[in-house]
């Protein structure tokens, strides 16, 4: 079949050229703001994701790390680690404080265990944690107050020594240093349970809640998720933005191929004289249509991908996640923006009188 | 399907186009009763206005009829859905125009290939089809050609080539050779009127170019909407 609507396209490369990026312009915000919205609820269920514990334990109202405040007793890791199932409990006590070296500063989620250990992902301990009058920042947040190791910060209004920087999403303290900065003397926030490998972490669970009459035990995932969703009021704002972008996408495409038609309109009326039916014709400009999204589409995302990761080297807070889920996603949306953006040119055809071409 | 000689290909009783209403009406057809035969050639004149373009345009079943009929090889595409007229245009009709109607983003052949290409049909077939008839116009060398670079002569020849792509029963050239100069006119004349024995088909043309009158084995006078003899002093 003869090629019409991509002879069309490229009759006028220029344009052509332009609508391509315009509408990768459009699918690279969309899926920057996708992965933007996607990295920082990430980030914000960071410290429960990263810490080996199957359950929280936090006093009774608490939702989430940010929003809620859980203060229980010291000894609660003591009672919770005789319950069967129970293989390890943790004293936490963890909250934001403002840290400060010199004239920088900023909030930080400084947390000590009773362990006194550092505690990652995996479940095993990555060594020991800061001993008394120092302390253990996160490498962002380092970066972010300009400290390095042997630099003196200000945690509350206490003086620690930068013990080390390790990738993490918090900091740490020594659990008395911790005490006395909160002002918490016999209190803690929160325990994590390490469930055993053959017990069942609800029963575990309902065991604890049994056990306690002022806290309650959350799982590992619920908590993440609840801290996630702090963001989550934000949706809409997401949604509009992203929304803006299609509006922006759907009309680069729409104009590109609208002033397209109305250049070859005679060659529309040509073709209707000919015999063509409206399918083919439409087809013609529908194809024109998809051709400038999905190249758009092909451009944009990469170049989101390629951004995202390259500013987050040198901003390590411009979090992304891409989801191959929402990338699909967005492809949808551009093939829907296409579909849409054809909807004006097949009209202009529907109009074009094949009459024209009989007049000189 | 068999094509019998002599067949009327053409078939129109009693055809009225009217455009606008009361006082503002125009009659640009008027009552037209017109058949013309499998192999033969006619030419419609006409003085500047007479209605040969509205006329053309209701044979080729682009307009509607106000009244009349209009037959082509036995369908009455007057009475027909504009999709269903476009289908009888698309296998029964070819069109050459006065402006030759070839898109410029396409090569020579591939302004051929259309034709078919309109009915669903493509590929190496429909290719060689629309070269073997580019050939036989003497376009052999032209075939890669884009509009903008052939001469007006070359244009016709090949909306000539696309209006025998889907093997018409009937071919309608309205002011074949208007754009042309004489000599190129002169050749694509010659080239219509050798198509309705080569290629057993109708040819309706409309034309006011007395030069060309010779290729017609009529030669029909269009005045005030009415089909007539042409005057003598002419």
């Amino acid at each position: 079949m003869v090629p019409i609507a991509r002879r069309h396209l490229l009759a006028e490369k220029s344009r052509f050229a332009l609508a391509v990026i315009g509408v990768a312009v459009s699918v690279f915000l969309i899926v920057l703001i996708q992965g933007l919205f996607m990295g920082v609820r990430d980030r914000l269920g960071a410290t429960v994701d990263e810490l080996p514990f199957d359950l929280w334990v936090a006093q009774d109202g608490t939702y989430d790390i940010h929003r809620t405040t859980s203060i229980i007793p010291g000894e609660y890791a003591e009672s919770i680690a005789e319950i069967p199932g129970v293989e390890h409990a943790e004293s936490i006590l963890g909250r934001g404080v403002l840290v400060r070296n010199g004239e920088r500063q900023d909030v930080e989620f400084v947390i000590a265990f009773g362990s006194g250990q550092i505690l990652s992902k995996a479940g095993a301990t990555e060594g020991d944690g800061p001993a008394p009058g120092e302390t253990v920042l996160s490498t962002e947040f380092a970066r972010k107050i300009g400290a390095g190791a042997g630099d003196s910060v200000l945690i509350g209004e206490r003086t620690f020594s930068v013990a080390s920087v390790v990738p993490s999403s918090f900091s740490l303290l020594n659990m008395a240093d911790a005490k006395a900065t909160f002002g918490l003397d016999d209190s803690i926030t929160y325990v994590g349970v390490t469930v055993s490998e053959s017990a069942d972490t609800s029963l575990v669970a309902s065991r604890i809640d049994a056990q306690l009459s002022d806290a309650n035990a959350i799982t590992k995932s619920d908590f993440a998720e609840r801290s996630k969703s702090v963001i989550d009021g934000f949706t809409p704002v997401f949604g509009i933005l992203m929304a803006i972008g299609f509006i922006v996408g759907a009309t680069i495409i729409s104009l590109t191929i609208y002033t397209s038609t109305i250049e070859k309109a005679r060659d529309f009326g040509v073709l209707k004289a000919l015999g063509a039916t409206r399918a083919y014709l439409y087809r013609i400009v529908t194809v024109q249509s998809f051709a400038v999204g999905l190249l758009g589409f092909a451009l944009g995302t990469p170049a989101a991908y390629g951004v995202a990761k390259g500013v987050a080297e040198i901003v390590p807070e411009f979090a992304t996640i891409f989801n191959p889920l929402y990338i699909a996603g967005v492809l949808g949306v551009v093939l829907v923006m296409s579909g849409v953006s054809s909807l004006l040119p097949v009209h202009r055809i529907s109009r074009v009188d094949p009459g024209t071409v009989f007049r000189a | 399907m068999e094509r019998s000689a002599n067949e009327i290909v053409l078939d129109v009783r009693g055809l009225r186009k009217t455009f606008g209403s009361g006082a503002a009406k125009v009659v640009a057809v008027d009552g037209i009763d017109l058949s013309v035969r499998r192999g033969e050639t006619i030419i419609i004149s006409g003085p500047s206005g007479a209605g040969k373009t509205t006329l053309i345009t209701l044979l080729g079943g682009i307009l509607t009829p106000t009244s009349g009929t209009v037959r082509i090889a036995g369908h009455d595409i007057g009475a027909m859905s504009a999709g269903s007229s476009a289908e009888v245009r698309r296998s029964k009709v070819g069109f050459v125009f006065q402006t030759f109607g070839l898109l410029d983003a396409l090569t020579a052949r591939e302004n051929v290939e259309v034709a078919l290409n309109l009915s669903g049909k493509g590929g190496a077939r429909t290719r060689k089809k629309a070269e073997s008839l580019l050939v036989s116009l003497g376009m052999e060398k032209r075939l890669r050609a884009k509009p903008p670079t052939l001469s007006g002569g070359e244009k016709q020849r090949v909306a000539i080539a696309r209006a025998l792509m889907n093997d018409p029963e009937l071919i309608l050239a309205d002011e074949p050779s208007a754009n042309l100069d004489s000599k190129q006119g002169r050749n694509v004349a010659d080239i219509l009127r050798s198509l309705a024995d080569a290629y057993d088909v109708a040819v309706v043309v409309v034309s006011h170019d007395e030069r060309i009158y010779d290729i017609a084995d009529r030669v029909l006078w269009l005045e005030d909407g009415r089909l007539t003899a042409p005057p003598t002093d002419r």
